[in-house]
């Protein structure tokens, strides 16, 4: 099979993941406004058979470029969305009252998977100085943190849903405020550690190759706000009381602070990182 | 209360620290609102100085254009590193407190419930107890009793206390190897052309960064670039640039030394790292009949896409003539094939020309009287080298930074407490207690199955 099948094979999994994606959404809406709980479990069976397509063009993705799916916005947009989704399928697999939060998670990422597919899905090849097992730590870890703080996003709405109106409709189904509270910050914990993974193998992998840890680069720059925002949160929530309905707030402030430097300001600065989210 | 005292209580107490981490914040706003030295060149503040002098004035004077290395942000950095000695200092004391006083344990069971105990020693309750908390992942530490109650205190990931020690250690740490670095960093770049070698402290040698006690770079060694291996990927980015150096010490012993991108090398103190800057050098010589030659080498830079040729325009050492320089490294591929490359050259005094023609290497031309040889074409390479860097102390700070933020997010420390208390002979009261916060769901539920799982026990 050449590789134009291939790319032709990748971009019609791609679509299905995106499809299949769509229909687990219109389950989790369907299944929650009617409080309908076998179709809230269709819409997570939904997500778990969307990622089989996904995976395959993903591979098909990297073997057809010969690197992982990191370099570009198309590629990054992709894996991190793939990530995110494993880790709210295993992650509700075990705390099963969690599956509510497929309802942002699903439309957040088929809505990212399109948008990557329309802004770039060229094949790049990967220059000699990402050839490091600093970037794969460094972008592994980035989109398991973006994986974390989805899930905190889905908490926080659930939580200030939950607390303005009660136990009403499906919301009843969702854990305790008070668990919902613990679980947003559990995970924002958890993107904090990996967020800290993902600057310090960075530093290490920008010392390789240029040999300066830190050059105050906007990404770096803002990747840098992002932890001392986390650490500001943690910091209120440990010894200031912070928690509940303002917790909940501050977390989606979190949330928008890692979207922005993630996908925003590559897009509006000049960064050593637009280079090659292409 | 002493001054002193009171100076390390202002510190330590999380509002001051809070207020740092605000005021730091803002400060990093700010770096990212105004364009920064980093990544702006000096242009760009003439034209602002021109077109807005009353805000260019503003922000020069602040130097909040190179906020990193600005006073104001230095003094933001020392205070949040005093905090910080301060706060790891408390929380190491406190590390080595693992006593609770009766006093404080007590407060720790006001309000909560009571249970009856009949019929049961304080030998079978702490039998019962020890049986029960291992299978929740607790272990018995040492008991505290007092004439009338006893305390059966159980502990639980107590080795993620060192988290929080840990975390702000490596941050001190880290605070310490940027503090170094802006002392004694010394880095600088070197354009070097294959077989050519370089000893001590050459001029064309540029410090892009120098610490303010930074010792000038000046090797005990010479370096040559024997050769320099470029490897294209079908869209020509590059996927190697490796340079093949020979080191020669003072003792004339000679060691060979690959470096390539994101591999850097270490020789004597002194770390050598390959950029993708690269490029061309046209080494021409123009001779009059009957005198010595001048020798000259134009660097060209290498261009992104393979159909634009790499070219310069320079003035000819020792001769009024400005040379146009356009290299044609090969027509069809777009790696650099020396038995084929060819150099187009204009030579021009103002806007009068002398020569345009084609010249390839070995080849010789002639104009006004002059023979132009063309000697050579080579690979010139950006090297890089870093002097004084901290770099186990860097290795160190992420490794304790990771270590201890693990520890603080995913185990948590938790101690479940039980009192006994005497009520008369053979009749007691017990009650059971979780700290630091057991209010918190999971924790909770823990202590609660706990409590069922002993009172069924003691039923039995």
């Amino acid at each position: 099979m050449d590789s134009t099948q291939l790319l032709h094979y990748e971009f019609i999994s791609y679509w299905i993941a995106v499809g299949i994606y769509i229909l687990a959404t219109v389950f989790f809406a369907v299944g929650l406004f009617f409080d309908n709980d076998k179709k809230v479990n269709v819409g997570h069976k939904l997500s778990l058979a969307g990622l089989a397509p996904h995976a395959a063009a993903i591979s098909t993705h990297w073997y057809l470029s010969g690197h992982g799916p990191y370099l570009t916005k198309f590629e990054s947009l992709s894996s991190s969305l793939w990530i995110a989704i494993i880790f709210y399928v295993l992650l509700t697999i075990k705390l099963d009252k969690l599956k509510p939060i497929g309802i942002l998670v699903l439309p957040i990422s088929f809505l990212m998977l399109g948008m990557g597919i329309m802004v770039n899905p060229a094949i790049e090849f990967l220059p000699g100085s990402f050839q490091t097992i600093w970037l794969i730590f460094h972008i592994f870890f980035n989109k398991l943190a973006l994986g974390a703080i989805l899930i905190a996003l889905g908490c926080s709405v659930f939580y200030l849903m939950k607390e303005s109106k009660g136990d009403e409709g499906f919301l009843k189904k969702l854990p305790s405020l008070a668990l919902l509270d613990l679980y947003i910050y559990r995970f924002c914990g958890l993107c904090f550690v990996f967020w800290t993974i993902t600057v310090i193998a960075g530093s290490i992998w920008a010392h390789k190759s240029w040999g300066r840890y830190w050059a105050w680069d906007p990404i770096e720059t803002w990747s840098l706000i992002t932890w001392v925002i986390f650490g500001l949160y943690m910091h209120l929530r440990r010894f200031h009381g912070l928690k509940e309905k303002r917790a909940a707030i501050f977390m989606i402030g979190c949330f928008l602070m890692v979207i922005l430097t993630l996908f925003l300001v590559p897009f509006i600065t000049k960064t050593v990182h637009t280079e090659y989210l292409l | 209360m002493s001054y002193l005292k009171k100076v390390r209580n202002f510190f330590t107490h999380p509002k001051t620290s809070l207020s740092l981490f605000g005021i730091l914040l803002f400060s990093l706003f700010i770096a990212e609102l105004i364009p920064q030295t980093t990544i702006r060149d000096a242009s760009y503040y003439k034209s602002l100085s021109q077109s807005q002098p009353l805000l260019y004035t503003f922000i020069d004077k602040l130097s909040l254009h190179s906020f990193h290395i600005s006073i104001w942000f230095l003094c933001i950095i020392a205070l949040l590193t005093v905090s910080l000695i301060l706060t790891t200092w408390n929380q190491f004391t406190t590390l080595s407190r693992t006593d609770f006083t009766t006093e404080q344990l007590d407060n720790r069971f006001s309000g909560r419930p009571v249970n009856q105990l009949n019929n049961c020693s304080v030998e079978q309750f702490s039998k019962r107890l020890k049986e029960t908390l291992p299978a929740f992942g607790y272990r018995l530490s040492p008991n505290k009793c007092t004439s009338l109650r006893h305390y059966f205190i159980f502990t639980k990931h107590q080795f993620s206390r060192l988290g929080s020690p840990l975390l702000h250690t490596g941050l001190l740490l880290l605070i310490f190897a940027s503090l170094y670095g802006f002392l004694f960093y010394n880095r600088g770049f070197v354009q070097i052309i294959e077989g050519e070698t370089i000893a001590g402290n050459p001029p064309a040698w540029l410090e892009t960064q120098k610490g303010i006690f930074a010792k000038t770079i000046n090797p005990d060694f010479s370096f040559r670039l024997d050769k320099l291996f470029i490897d294209y990927w079908p869209d020509f980015s590059k996927k190697r640039v490796e340079g093949a150096f020979t080191i020669t010490s003072q003792d004339g012993k000679q060691t060979p030394l690959h470096v390539s991108l994101g591999d850097p090398k270490h020789v004597e103190g002194l770390t050598f790292f390959q950029t993708i800057h690269f490029g061309y050098s046209v080494n021409l010589v123009l001779r009059k009949p009957g005198n010595p030659g001048i020798p000259t080498s134009f660097l060209l830079d290498n261009e992104k896409t393979p159909d634009i040729p790499p070219r310069t325009s320079d003035t000819f050492p020792l001769t009024d003539y400005t040379f146009d320089i356009v290299l044609y490294p090969d027509s069809e591929k777009p790696s650099l094939q020396l038995d084929h490359p060819s150099v187009s050259v204009t030579v021009r005094t103002g806007e009068t020309i002398h020569f345009i023609g084609q010249i390839r290497p070995g080849k010789k031309r002639s104009f006004n009287g002059y023979d132009l040889y063309c000697e050579s074409i080579k690979y010139w390479s950006g090297v890089t080298l870093v002097d004084g860097y901290a770099l186990p102390l860097v290795y160190t700070a992420f490794f304790l930074i990771f270590t201890g933020i693990t520890l603080i997010y995913l185990f948590e420390s938790r101690k479940i407490i039980f009192r006994l208390e005497t009520k008369s002979e053979n009749e007691y009261l017990w009650s059971i207690a979780g700290f630091p916060r057991d209010t918190s769901p999971l924790f909770k539920n823990e202590i609660d199955e706990i409590s069922h799982q002993i009172s069924k026990q003691l039923v039995k």
